[in-house]
């Protein structure tokens, strides 16, 4: 429990330092937002003004403050482009983004996990070559070739769905669900063949060392030396790439929601960095960034449980 | 030294990126057709022998506008790694043979950076930067890299295996930075040159997305991603042309994959 709390703490002291840098940043770079959203005809007294209404005339660290304050309670100010308070643009378009990465993170897992233990067990050499080039070929497919290639076998070809007509989470949850299945295919498949390597390379690993000859010399049979042994000790690593995968996932669905025009947090972003939109480039940022230090929080406190000699 | 095992991956990878390397220097030098010339009469054709790719909706010859978008990806790709790789080893080479306070703050702040995907850091460097310009984007880009980098060299400089020669070439009086750079720069060569593979495929692959995005590289620049966001609002006229820009990006990355993986076994047996 020690650990955890330790954890947890760490967790809120880096969104908070994460938040914070990013706050400063978009504070020096975005120059005057009264400005900004007034255009270059505004008048000295109108900036003046609006200034005031916005409370930018206020200190750095009090404007931070209240920023983070807003966070807490959902006011984070308004969109520049929109017009509309930030977090009523933000919220309705989670879910999507939360679906997507789900559905993606369990593909990840379910797959790679059995296709890693069956690639360590290939040992000729031809078959090592062939494996290896397949393994790099599918890391070689980023999502936005996938997706448009997905897009044209399944979409115009087949007609399994209509690429860029994302039915509602709300209203029609079961095609919205097959409309993102495809959409983190095209995540999945390069996440997975990169777990299968790294998989495959720790069993190999581990195969080396001598407790397995032990194993071996004591009559147990490699089946049993790989399920009693071998993968409990590469469990950790996994675990703890997994949770970085998580955090990449999100990295690879701000493309892919716009290759199938997903409206899901990371779409916006995207057009939201294109307009200067700064307001809502902090939150979102703010948002992802604790989802990332969250799940390498879960990783380790994960991997605490399975092996409490971990510090 | 002895017979080395034969190498499929490293000789099928460098020729493959040899190829596309001489394409893209071959499309600079002697274009097959201007890459931004229109023609109103050839307007998406198919692929045929006068156009390798076919054209696109203002007729333009796409596989001269593929070989430009290769060059501007070679150029981004090479300029970003070059500055993640080099300010990274060198922060990493500092902070690893010196150590003390500097070093564990510098490796705490690169742990929590490296936790972040790449295309989040990229695209909040691009915000700060101003989307939409190729400088930004190197210079976004390359940022981005540079902790990856830092954190893998630190760990290959202050790898325990260099100490007793350090020691002995302290004995000899070698100062710092002839230590760095003559002695123990060669050692880390091992980890340095597939983590360069590595780090020129993550350049591509970002490069096109956020090009694909419409924040990286954008008109009328040449890029394959922003051809490749192009193709796909036309798939159903015309799906060679999402498969021919698609095919190059999977190819390039595939073969610069594959070298590192042959460049990794190599220095590793």
């Amino acid at each position: 429990m020690k650990y955890a709390a330790k954890k947890i703490g760490m967790l809120v002291i880096t969104v908070l330092l994460v938040s914070f840098l990013t706050f400063m940043a978009f504070q020096l770079i975005s120059g005057d937002p009264a400005e900004t959203l007034l255009g270059t005809a505004a008048t000295p007294e109108r900036v003046q003004a609006l200034r005031e209404e916005l409370g930018l005339d206020r200190p750095f660290l009090v404007r931070y403050g209240s920023w983070l304050l807003g966070f807490l309670t959902g006011d984070l100010g308004e969109s520049y482009s929109y017009r509309q308070p930030v977090w009523e643009l933000v919220a309705p378009k989670l879910a999507s983004t939360a679906a997507l990465t789900g559905i993606s993170f369990v593909l990840i897992t379910l797959l790679s996990l059995p296709l890693g233990v069956l690639s360590a067990r290939v040992r000729s050499n031809v078959a090592d070559g062939i494996r290896t080039a397949f393994n790099q070929l599918c890391m070689a497919l980023p999502p936005f070739v996938l997706g448009v290639l997905l897009s044209w076998v399944f979409g115009i070809l087949l007609h399994r769905f209509m690429p860029g007509d994302f039915p509602s989470l709300t209203a029609d949850p079961a095609g919205a669900l097959r409309y993102l299945f495809y959409a983190a295919v095209c995540i999945a498949v390069p996440r997975i063949a990169m777990t299968v390597r790294l998989l495959r390379s720790n069993i190999a690993g581990e195969m080396q060392k001598e407790y397995v000859l032990a194993a071996a010399a004591r009559g147990a049979s490699p089946t049993m030396i790989l399920r009693r042994h071998v993968l409990k000790n590469v469990l950790l690593p996994t675990v703890t790439f997994l949770g970085q995968t998580m955090a990449e996932i999100i990295g690879a669905a701000i493309i892919v929601e716009q290759v199938f025009a997903i409206p899901g947090i990371g779409r916006f972003l995207v057009s939201s960095v294109a307009n200067r939109d700064y307001p809502v480039v902090q939150t979102i940022v703010v948002l992802l960034a604790f989802w990332v230090v969250l799940t390498g929080t879960l990783a380790e406190l994960i991997n605490h449980a399975v092996d409490k000699r971990l510090g | 030294m002895a017979a080395r095992k034969s190498n499929p991956f490293l000789i099928l990878g460098g020729v493959l990126i040899a190829a596309f390397l001489a394409l893209a220097v071959f499309g600079a030098l002697f274009s097959p057709q201007d890459p931004n010339a229109m023609q109103a009469g050839e307007k998406l054709l198919a692929p045929s022998l006068t156009h390798l790719f076919g054209t696109d909706r203002f007729g333009r010859d796409i596989f001269s506008r593929a070989l430009a978008g290769l060059g501007t990806t070679f150029f981004v790709a090479a300029a970003t790694v070059a500055i993640g790789a080099v300010f990274g080893t060198l922060t990493g080479a500092l902070t690893g043979y010196y150590g003390g306070v500097a070093d564990a703050a510098l490796m705490r702040l690169n742990d929590t950076l490296t936790a972040f995907p790449a295309v989040l850091l990229a695209l909040l460097a691009i915000s700060l930067l101003g989307p939409g310009k190729e400088s930004s984007l190197v210079l976004a880009l390359g940022l981005v890299f540079i902790p990856g980098y830092a954190r893998l060299m630190r760990t290959a400089f202050a790898s325990p295996s260099n100490r007793a020669f350090v020691l002995s070439a302290r004995l000899m009086g070698a100062k710092g930075a002839r230590i760095i750079f003559v002695q123990l720069l060669p050692n880390t060569l091992p980890t340095l040159l597939p983590a360069l593979t590595i780090g020129f495929n993550n350049a591509v692959l970002a490069e096109a997305g956020m090009s694909f995005l419409g924040i990286g590289v954008t008109p009328p620049d040449a890029s394959l991603g922003y051809m490749l966001s192009e193709a796909q609002g036309m798939l159903a006229a015309a799906p060679w042309y999402a498969a021919c820009v698609g095919g190059v990006i999977v190819l390039l990355v595939f073969a610069v994959g594959l070298f590192g993986e042959g460049l990794q076994r190599r220095m590793h047996t």
